[in-house]
């Protein structure tokens, strides 16, 4: 594992450097917080060690910048510091540090803390083990090889885009963006449980199979709800339950399963809804070609306040070229793989 | 100035605690060698400018320049001048005029003398008997 190290002085980083490569790990130095700060935008590391005071970011500022952006996966953060304070280490906490080294340091509890990070990033495999699970339930679908990657990038684009927003701000904050990122793939996880005949036809569904294909949502929500309910610390499976179930749900009630209306709809769900369609449109399905970004994002605007909800229409309005971006990154990647 | 703070006559408070240092860079005394004399080759630089901060009665700036060091000084268990450092930071936060200038006169004394005791220690090209003359000098 490659440690990021960011300080001013000299004799602290070099202590750090020369006792956590003898502990097997390699270590990157930054000598200011706005150099840490590039380094981090990188996405090599991981794990974090940094002073608090430094010049260009402080290592507070840097614990914010780093929790409120979506960078890479999870960066497990450690605050070097001679503050010991009760009140110091809640403003750290707050700012999104997982713990803290005081100086000067001592190389066993160094170890210790570095060990115990790295524990912690262990369990986002979390998030691997999620996303193979999706992608099991997808590879019985029609679907498009790249569609849960693409959608879970416009939901997160969505979703900071709302964080920005004074009706959405104080919801949405980086953990609820994880979160999000981590769950929406698995919007059609009940689709494991509905038979090939269905699901797989090529045609148009009679009204009684389309009745038995819009339970792959109640289904998906039970499996997640019973795993939830044996794994009471696995909470983020709430979200991954509520965004199965409502993600069909449509603002003016006309969805499914629930007909629920508006704000009825978790916002998780209502963010889904548009990602989700918005992919399918702009993708190639066996029943039709991909419709071009412009003619998808007319459909959306039109089902403006009917399907979506008008706030997240604005906000995909908003953000619309990073939408394209990532339409073209995985357009890319699909014709290099 | 309270009785209990360091002063560079009281003997209790050693200039630098050898033995830490070794151990927290593992043994490795070529690595201490040269955090020593970093140090003390940046002493005087950083004293130059707390002076210069305490004659703008910038205390910010003062304040800010004191943390640094104690945090370098502390890392190298340079102890007198650490719990220095400590004294000026409090004082120059609390924008005492007369404690900041006391506190730093005794600083800069400390750092001489860390440098003149230091002195023999990089004089020695052998680096193991750098550190056995330290001991023999009672570090």
């Amino acid at each position: 594992m490659d440690i990021l190290v960011a300080d001013d002085d000299y004799s602290t980083t070099e202590t750090l450097r020369n006792a956590l490569e003898a502990f097997g790990y390699d270590v990157t130095v930054a000598r200011d917080g706005t150099e840490a700060y590039q380094y981090l935008r990188t996405g090599q590391f991981r794990l974090f060690i940094s002073d608090w005071e430094m010049p260009g970011m402080t290592g507070l500022e840097l614990c914010r910048e780093v929790r409120s952006r979506h960078i890479g996966g999870y960066i497990y953060l450690i605050l070097l510091t001679s503050y010991s304070s009760m009140e110091d280490v809640v403003q750290g906490l707050e700012a999104g540090a997982d713990d803290f080294i005081t100086k000067p340091f001592n190389p066993s509890e160094l170890l210790v803390r570095v060990r115990a990070g790295e524990r912690i990033l262990g369990l986002e495999s979390r998030e691997l083990t999620i996303f193979a699970l999706a992608k099991l339930a997808e590879s019985r679908d029609q679907e498009t090889g790249a569609h849960l990657e693409r959608m879970r990038e416009y939901a997160r684009i969505l979703a900071e885009e709302l964080a920005q927003t004074d009706e959405f701000g104080e919801i949405v904050d980086g953990d609820y963006i994880n979160l999000l990122h981590l769950t929406t793939p698995l919007h059609d996880i009940g689709k494991v449980a509905i038979p090939d005949s269905i699901l797989l036809k090529p045609g148009r569904l009679t009204r009684q199979e389309f009745e038995v294909m819009k339970t792959h949502t109640t289904l998906g929500a039970k499996t997640l709800t019973e795993v939830a309910t044996h794994h009471p610390n696995a909470s983020y499976l709430e979200m991954a339950r509520d965004i199965a179930l409502t993600h069909h749900e449509r603002v003016d009630g006309q969805g499914y399963p629930n007909g629920l209306r508006g704000d009825q709809i978790p916002l998780c769900g209502r963010i889904t809804a548009l990602a989700d369609v918005y992919d399918a449109l702009t993708s190639k399905r066996v029943y039709k070609d991909a419709y071009s970004h412009d003619v998808a994002k007319a459909i959306t605007l039109r089902n403006s306040g009917s399907h979506f909800d008008p706030e997240i229409v604005q906000a995909f309005l908003r953000c619309e070229s990073h939408f394209l971006d990532v339409k073209s990154h995985f357009e890319d990647f699909c014709l290099v793989h | 100035m309270r009785s209990s703070e360091p002063t560079l006559k009281d003997e209790s408070v050693p200039m630098i605690e050898l033995q830490k240092l070794v151990d927290r860079c593992l043994g490795k005394l070529d690595l201490v060698d040269k955090l020593i004399n970093r140090f003390k080759g940046s002493l005087q630089d950083s004293t130059e400018k707390l002076q210069q901060a305490m004659d703008l009665r910038d205390f910010v700036e003062l304040a800010q320049g004191a943390h640094r060091l104690r945090g370098e000084a502390a890392n190298l268990n340079a102890t007198r001048i650490t719990k220095l450092a400590l004294k000026l930071e409090t004082a120059a936060r609390e924008e005492d005029d007369r404690a900041s200038q006391d506190c730093l006169n005794e600083l800069i004394e400390a750092s001489d003398q860390f440098e003149m005791e230091v002195r023999p220690f990089s004089m020695t090209s052998n680096i193991e008997e750098r550190f056995r003359r330290l001991r023999y000098k009672g570090f």
